[in-house]
């Protein structure tokens, strides 16, 4: 090929229009692809404006330093979790890998408990004990000591019921769908969901608690207010029977619309008392309204 | 702070510039754009007519650029390679959107004696046999001849069947022969 | 306009008392916190920053009561916070981690987000060290990647607890120019470098034992030590404070030495004036 061919200006200002006719065109594109120096000339020529490329520069800046999200973030992505919402829960402790293997831990070792042994009543551990897994899983989720950037966080516009009660729907997903995974292996049918509604008004009265005296010492307040009642129930009821006895009569038969209710109210009182969702801990404490 | 200016120096040819973009320097990127950014503009606007599909397979090519530097294995023009991802960005776009080909305009504008003549010390008697082939005969000749792509890749492009790509190309070829002889 | 208004402010923890009837209000511009360790500056600055309450007496910013729930939403909205120990996300990178906080921001839209955390990380000078992990980063590079997150959407009201600590000579002074951009805003700052507050500040507060002992500007609280500096060959050894300074020379604080020269009063003369004591010298800056 002939070097020392260069497409002239006024052939490129045309090229650049595209305003030149198809041979010319095609000498010059076949040319362009060669030579730097006519590029040059033609990227000088053009008349395009600076700020247009740097516009589409900033598009392609954007997606090639765009963080592939997090593994957990971008299932949640695909599921139809809007981007902001996927990296907030994504980045929430209470979905680490220690407190959900702490919690199958748990849930399998009532599992196997219930399988292992004979009856019905074998599965009374895993009843007593599933609400209590949402009750400390609200603070986890709560806690700043939780949160490695809690300063931070506590300090931010979501701060109050958004981040909280997100975290908190997402804790509480994780603890349900591992419970009921848990009694679809125990498998005794229906009795195995009885335990649903209890955790559900359990977790409420923990964010109900939460407002009251905030999430530092809430879920041991529940959890001690739990296997207190139910022991204390068991004294003044004594000798009458068994304690596994007592726990499967207040989870099952018509108990059940006790919990329903139980749910209910929680339910309302979280509603009403949302203002008082703050993730800053002294602020929880001190009660501000 | 830190020091934002490393990139003064000899500057680098195309070839080392996509190196150093295969090593993930963004610098490198930057700088292979501004110096292809206009003509690829002005190239893909001959065969696209909507600005905002242009941009777009602008910006597609540079993000493949980036993902793709490692796999150039250094042979060639870098300038050649990057138009080998964007007419094939520019068949994806489009592939999402109604066509907007400008391919083989029919508003051809006169060219005057003397331009025939410069464009003709490079191709000889091609551009006046190109400039004599139907619309239809010369966008299939651009894109297999000039662009480079497959058959399957043209008929894409072009939105005809694969084998009227051959058929078109084969009389291209023959009208060519004529002129030229 | 006043963007923060203290009125009688305390706090108590336990006996300690953090804040002691504190009073002040600020308007724009950089303001400044003198005060020894312990003296209440980082109570007062996250109680600035909506993340601590007070016992007693009412706080006002950018106009509204925090102690509402709707009305910290609104201040939180226009405030960044650098607080003293910013805990970080340590397995993100410096770009994932203030793109979270900017999200915490309520920024939605993903590309201007993005562009949000661009333009923060490259005024902290972290343009190139965006995909760095924060658990491989110096002291000094967390500390700015918590400059950078405090910066995010151009906040009215700025607090930043220390944000020099950790900083090498050149990056103090970036951070000094980055600041001096910013003084149509409402900026407050603790510091334990007097040169950081002569450099930046229009205003200075010198927190004691959480009280307020001084509220004016950097030439007013040299201005403090008028009189009672001065250089000697030797040090005095009935002098109520003296140190040797980098050229040799003893400078004295209080009644001259014989054969002393008086000296013009610096910012650091005019603060150990106020601190008085002995004790005061130990946290104080020691350059």
């Amino acid at each position: 090929m002939n070097t020392e061919w260069h497409a002239s200006d006024q052939m490129l200002i045309e090229y650049s229009n595209v305003h030149c006719d198809v041979s010319t065109a095609y000498s010059i594109e076949a040319h362009l692809e060669r030579c730097q120096g006519c590029r040059g000339t033609l990227a000088r020529l053009s008349g395009s404006r600076p700020e247009h490329a740097e516009e589409i520069w900033n598009r392609i800046a954007d997606v090639i330093d765009r963080p592939n999200p997090p593994v957990l973030a971008g299932c949640l992505m695909r599921l139809g979790m809007p981007e902001p919402w996927a990296l907030l829960t994504a980045a929430t402790r209470a979905m680490s890998a220690a407190w959900v293997g702490l919690q199958i831990l748990l849930i399998g070792g009532a599992v196997a408990l219930a399988r292992l042994g004979a009856g019905p009543n074998a599965f009374t551990p895993f009843l007593f004990f599933a609400p209590i897994l949402p009750a400390v899983g609200v603070v986890v989720a709560y806690h700043p000591r939780f949160d490695p950037a809690a300063e931070i966080t506590a300090c931010s516009p979501m701060a109050g019921a958004k981040l909280g009660l997100t975290r908190i729907v997402a804790v509480l997903s994780v603890t349900l769908s591992l419970l009921f995974a848990g009694s679809l292996i125990v498998g005794h049918g229906w009795i195995t969901l009885t335990w649903i509604l209890p955790t559900l008004a359990v977790a409420g009265a923990t964010l109900v608690v939460v407002t009251l005296i905030g999430a530092e010492q809430a879920s041991l307040v529940v959890v001690v207010l739990w296997v207190t009642t139910w022991f204390t129930l068991y004294v003044l009821r004594s000798p009458q029977g068994r304690f596994v006895n007592l726990v499967n009569d207040g989870f099952l038969g018509e108990r059940q619309w006790l919990w329903a209710g139980a749910c209910l109210v929680m339910g309302a009182v979280v509603y009403v008392r949302r203002d008082r969702f703050e993730l800053a801990l002294e602020l929880q404490r001190q009660g501000m309204s | 702070m830190s020091v934002d200016s490393d990139a003064v120096g000899p500057e680098r040819s195309d070839v080392q510039l996509l190196n150093a973009v295969g090593a993930g320097d963004q610098v490198a990127l930057r700088e292979l754009y501004e110096r292809h950014q206009a003509w690829l503009i002005a190239r893909l606007r001959h065969r696209c007519a909507d600005p905002d599909v242009v941009d777009e397979c602008l910006q597609d090519t540079f993000v493949a650029v980036w993902k793709s530097a490692s796999s150039y294995e250094g042979n060639g023009e870098v300038a050649a390679w990057i138009w080998g991802i964007a007419i094939r960005r520019l068949i994806g776009v489009l592939r999402k959107q109604p066509r907007q080909i400008v391919f083989a305009r029919d508003d051809t504008v006169m060219v005057s004696a003397e331009e025939h003549v410069l464009s003709g010390v490079q191709y000889g008697d091609l551009a006046g046999a190109l400039s004599g082939l139907s619309p239809e005969l010369r966008a299939v000749v651009q894109a297999t001849v000039l662009d480079g792509l497959t058959t399957r890749e043209a008929s894409r492009l072009l939105g005809i069947p694969a084998g009227t790509v051959k058929t078109r190309m084969m009389r291209a070829r023959q009208e060519l022969r004529g002129a030229l002889t | 306009m006043t963007s923060v208004k203290v009125h009688n402010a305390t706090r108590r923890f336990g006996s300690f008392v953090a804040l002691d009837d504190v009073t002040f209000s600020l308007s724009a511009g950089i303001t400044g916190l003198l005060g020894p360790n312990g003296a209440g500056k980082t109570t007062l600055l996250r109680v600035l920053a909506t993340v601590a309450a007070t016992d007693a007496g009412s706080i006002e910013l950018l106009g509204r009561d925090p102690r509402n729930a709707q009305s910290r939403v609104d201040i939180r909205r226009r405030l960044g916070y650098l607080p003293q120990e910013p805990g970080f996300h340590r397995e993100f990178t410096a770009f994932e981690f203030v793109d979270y906080v900017a999200i915490l921001k309520e920024m939605v839209d993903r590309k201007a987000r993005h562009d949000e955390v661009r333009r923060v990380l490259a005024a902290v000078g972290l343009a190139n060290e965006m995909k760095k992990r924060i658990r491989n980063m110096s002291g000094g590079m967390r500390r700015r990647v918590g400059i950078a997150q405090a910066l995010l959407g151009s906040p009215e009201l700025l607090i930043l607890d220390e944000p020099t600590a950790g900083l090498d000579p050149e990056q103090r002074l970036r951070f000094r120019e980055l600041l001096t951009a910013r003084r149509g805003h409402t900026v407050v700052l603790s510091t334990h470098q007097t040169d950081d507050i002569a450099a930046l500040c229009q205003r200075v507060i010198v927190l004691l034992e959480g009280r307020v002992r001084f509220d004016g500007t950097p030439p007013e609280l040299a201005a403090l030590a008028h009189g009672r500096v001065w250089n000697a060959l030797e040090r005095d050894p009935t002098a109520q404070l003296a140190w040797v300074t980098g050229d040799g020379m003893v400078r004295h604080l209080g009644t001259p030495p014989a054969g002393a020269d008086a000296v013009p009063p610096a910012i650091e003369d005019g603060y150990l004036t106020l601190v008085g004591s002995l004790h005061a010298l130990s946290s104080a800056p020691e350059n």
